[in-house]
């Protein structure tokens, strides 16, 4: 079964920005857990050990930028949903938003009412886009079982296993591995193999 | 001959120029950016939990919390105010500063009691070990801003912990250390602190910020008080930072 959580990460080098994010989640997600880092090295272990599933990272730290940190953060934890939050203007920004689709963007200068209301969006239309995967992953459980030899083929591919040394644990042709590839991916109806990790 | 010694008298005169505008140019981008990230933000964000403090309801021990947090930010508002006016004033060349007499201990003991909610809120100790009787002549208003943004640094770095001032008389110097028990400075940023020639790109502030605004104004102000600034690790964790001028008892 597939839990949703809602463990919010706010990384900013000023304490009184921190504060004043923090007041609002609290007040308009109740539920939420919130984190709070004041270095980029913080960020690295928040993420690592909160399973954080939404980070406000502000741009520009003394240390580095938070830009040279989102490859790292999306491979370490790829449904991760980000909201760059900075003095900096969007346009900026344009290749970076274009690159990741779950990084947003909010500039500080915004207006409360509407930083508010960005904020809002980005936690909600997240969490409803999150929701939606579940109810589709769910559907996906529906579809045809997989076998026990195509469970354990799977189980090897996530592993990061390749192909060749698969075939040789369960002393079978490399093309008979690809085979129960391409049948695990037809039954969860699915392009990636990958993308079943985010249904079991 | 004295055609080619005037080309060279104003090529000379045109490069010092052209050095004197880009050095003016990177401060007016310094200026922007700390007017962005550490003025207009902090400001904006002071108001915006001055509106939630007022319109939703909050514990004693939270309202308490939340006030000193905002006071804790007014001062470094407020000590980056006077920063942004004493850098400023160092771009007017004719100004003239004077040396007087200063008592280093009355001095810290002030900057001290300026951050005090600071240091009680982050739980601090702050001893200060200079001899009470120690005075020495130099620009009081100058060593203050270099002292005072040590010390907020410290603070900023240092939970749970202590900061302690100390001073070394040696061959007619004087160190005067500022060291905390803090999280301690990046490697990077220590190497880049301690090296005089590194400059920082303020054009590329994407990448990062490097030092801080304070650091900018302290290697600003160092010459006018003769000073000399190393900054280390501190054991077993923190920073020290060694702040050495000349030990000047009279007026010169």
């Amino acid at each position: 079964m597939y839990y949703y959580h809602l463990n919010i990460l706010i990384a900013d080098d000023h304490p009184i920005i921190r504060r004043g994010i923090v007041l609002f989640l609290k007040k308009k997600f109740p539920k939420a857990t919130l984190f709070e880092c004041e270095t980029p090295d913080e960020i690295d272990e928040t993420i690592v050990r909160n399973n954080i599933s939404h980070a406000i990272l502000d741009v520009t730290f003394p240390e580095k930028s938070t830009i040279h940190m989102l490859d790292d953060i999306i491979k370490r934890e790829p449904s991760i949903q980000i909201l760059l939050f900075t003095m900096h203007p969007k346009s900026i920004f344009e290749h970076t938003l274009k690159q990741y689709p779950n990084v947003a963007f909010c500039e500080k200068k915004e207006k409360q009412i509407v930083f508010e209301k960005l904020l809002t969006n980005f936690i909600q239309n997240s969490q409803d886009s999150m929701q939606s995967n579940v109810t589709k992953q769910e559907n996906k459980l529906s579809t045809p079982k997989l076998s026990v030899m195509e469970e354990r083929v799977l189980q090897l591919i996530l592993s990061g296993i390749p192909i060749k040394e698969i075939a040789h644990k369960l002393n079978i042709k490399s093309n008979t591995v690809s085979t129960y590839k391409r049948r695990i991916l037809d039954k969860k109806d699915i392009d990636n193999i990958l993308h079943v990790s985010k249904i079991l | 001959m004295g055609k080619d010694s005037e080309s060279l008298d104003s090529t000379q005169e045109l490069q010092d120029k052209i050095a004197e505008l880009t050095e003016a140019k990177d401060f007016l981008e310094l200026y922007i950016s700390v007017i962005n990230h550490d003025l207009f933000a902090p400001i904006k964000f002071i108001n915006i939990i001055g509106d939630h403090l007022n319109t939703n309801k909050f514990t004693k021990t939270e309202l308490l919390e939340n006030f000193n947090l905002i006071i804790n930010s007014t001062k470094r508002l407020e000590l980056l105010c006077a920063n942004l006016l004493e850098l400023l004033s160092t771009t007017n060349t004719n100004e003239s500063y004077s040396f007087e007499p200063v008592n280093i201990y009355t001095l810290v003991s002030g900057i001290r009691d300026f951050f005090q909610i600071g240091l009680k809120s982050k739980e601090i100790e702050f001893n200060n070990r200079i001899d009470p009787q120690l005075c020495l002549y130099t620009s009081e208003s100058n060593l203050s801003v270099i002292l005072s943004n040590l010390i907020s640094n410290s603070i900023r770095f240092t939970q749970h912990g202590t900061i302690t001032a100390t001073t070394i008389i040696l061959d007619n110097k004087i160190t005067i250390s500022i060291s905390d028990s803090g999280k301690g400075i990046n490697t990077e940023i220590l190497e880049q602190l301690n090296n005089k020639n590194y400059k920082i790109d303020h054009k590329n502030s994407l990448k990062h910020r490097s030092y801080g605004f304070g650091y900018n104004l302290i290697f600003k102000l160092l010459p006018r008080i003769n000073g000399e600034i190393f900054i280390a690790s501190n054991s077993p964790g923190g920073t020290v930072v060694n702040l050495i001028i000349p030990h000047q008892k009279t007026r010169n």
